[in-house]
């Protein structure tokens, strides 16, 4: 059987600030916030809410809902920027919170934006070649702690989040052929140096939006020998309303109901964005024989996409 | 040119901007066309994709780019330096 995802669960902090307030903090118009940048709340990791412990409750909702394989998983894979240490990995610190055996593979990856979908062709071959039946992929970050409370380019747009998603072989969404890129020219454009908080250039991250993304989209097509036209639902990461527009317009696809947004719930989760935008749309309605493309780009610069078959 | 180049930015601007139905030289992209930061950002982004040339913050800060006149003198200059 081939590998893919059979669960996705994710967990949101309790603290959150509201569109009103980002608006009122920033001097923007209340339709700023909520329609260009889209965002009517963005959550907040409690002050000692770590992203151990966020991944730890994403997956304890994957256990929750999926008793049986608690004792099977064989390993986990932690996708985050903002990890509790620069060492040890995060991970680590997972898999002993969640009082799991010894005998089981931890890694981190060290990735934004394009994480999940870096991650879920990582974990997959991971799991291939090592013949496994059960891992767990868990994308978290506490942005929050690294962004500057005044910083109107980051602060209302980005919010902390995990996603745990179970990756085994008898999957309700595989994914067909990945790709992959890098910019590294780039890498000031999304930067958090030390000491300081995270930067962005908004021109820098817009041009990589709308020239490359929709490239790779393209190529995500072709080598996938399927037309734009074929694809069932488009989810990008949820970097804004007005990037993911940005993106949809340069495809031809303004308006098209087939493009997933979610970041009015629940803001740029990072690398989280995606898997939580996948639970809210198959939430409502019969999936069979779909094909669902997910776009992750961000931070490296750096990107990935592929296409899920359900 | 400062023809051609109105005429390009007023696509741009239309395309952008339905409602617009003409550009004028005296306008502020931001007080008379009411583009926000992101907007002002992806009209850049399409006038130096038109034109073949980058704009960095600088210059719009120090030339006063935000002004449509002073855009096109701007980009004719640009565009008789390369």
């Amino acid at each position: 059987m081939s590998v893919g995802i059979e669960a996705i669960e994710y967990y949101l902090p309790e603290r959150f600030m509201t569109s009103g307030e980002l608006a009122s903090n920033f001097g923007f118009d209340l339709q700023f916030v909520e329609e260009k940048i889209g965002v009517k709340r963005i959550y907040i990791a409690g002050e000692n809410e770590k992203t151990s412990d966020m991944a730890v409750a994403a997956i304890k909702k994957l256990f929750e809902k999926r008793p049986d394989i608690k004792e099977k998983i064989e390993v986990i894979a932690v996708c985050t920027q903002t990890p509790d240490y620069q060492l040890p990995h995060t991970s680590a610190l997972v898999q002993k919170k969640l009082g799991l055996g010894m005998d089981i593979a931890c890694f981190d990856i060290g990735l934004g934006c394009s994480g999940f979908v870096y991650g879920l062709s990582v974990v997959k071959a991971f799991m291939e070649e090592n013949e496994m039946e059960y891992g767990i992929l868990v994308t978290a970050e506490t942005y929050s702690k690294i962004i500057n409370e005044r910083d109107k380019n980051t602060k209302p747009l980005f919010s902390d989040a995990a996603a745990a998603t179970l990756i085994g072989r008898e999957p309700y969404l595989t994914p067909l052929k990945f790709t992959f890129g890098t910019n590294g020219n780039s890498y000031e454009s999304l930067i958090l140096r030390n000491p300081d908080y995270l930067f962005m250039d908004g021109r820098g991250i817009f041009e990589f939006v709308a020239t490359i993304v929709p490239e790779d989209l393209r190529r995500c097509f072709e080598i996938n020998h399927l037309g734009i036209n074929e694809i069932d639902y488009f989810v990008f990461h949820q970097a804004s309303n007005f990037m993911v527009d940005t993106i949809s317009k340069k495809l031809g696809l303004s308006n098209d109901k087939r493009i997933i947004k979610c970041i009015d719930r629940f803001g740029n989760t990072v690398s989280s964005s995606i898997p939580i935008a996948i639970t809210t749309m198959l939430d409502n309605s019969n999936h069979k024989n779909q094909k669902i493309l997910i776009s992750g780009f961000g931070v490296g610069l750096s990107w990935a996409s592929t296409i899920l078959s359900t | 040119m400062s023809d051609e180049i109105y005429q390009k930015l007023e696509q741009i601007i239309k395309e952008m901007k339905p409602s617009v139905k003409i550009l004028k030289k005296e306008f502020n992209l931001r007080n008379d066309l009411n583009l926000d930061s992101l907007d002002t950002i992806s009209f850049f982004f399409e006038v130096e994709s038109a034109f073949g040339i980058k704009i960095s913050e600088k210059d719009i800060m120090e030339n006063s780019l935000l002004n449509i006149e002073r855009l096109i003198e701007f980009i004719n200059k640009k565009i008789n330096s390369v």
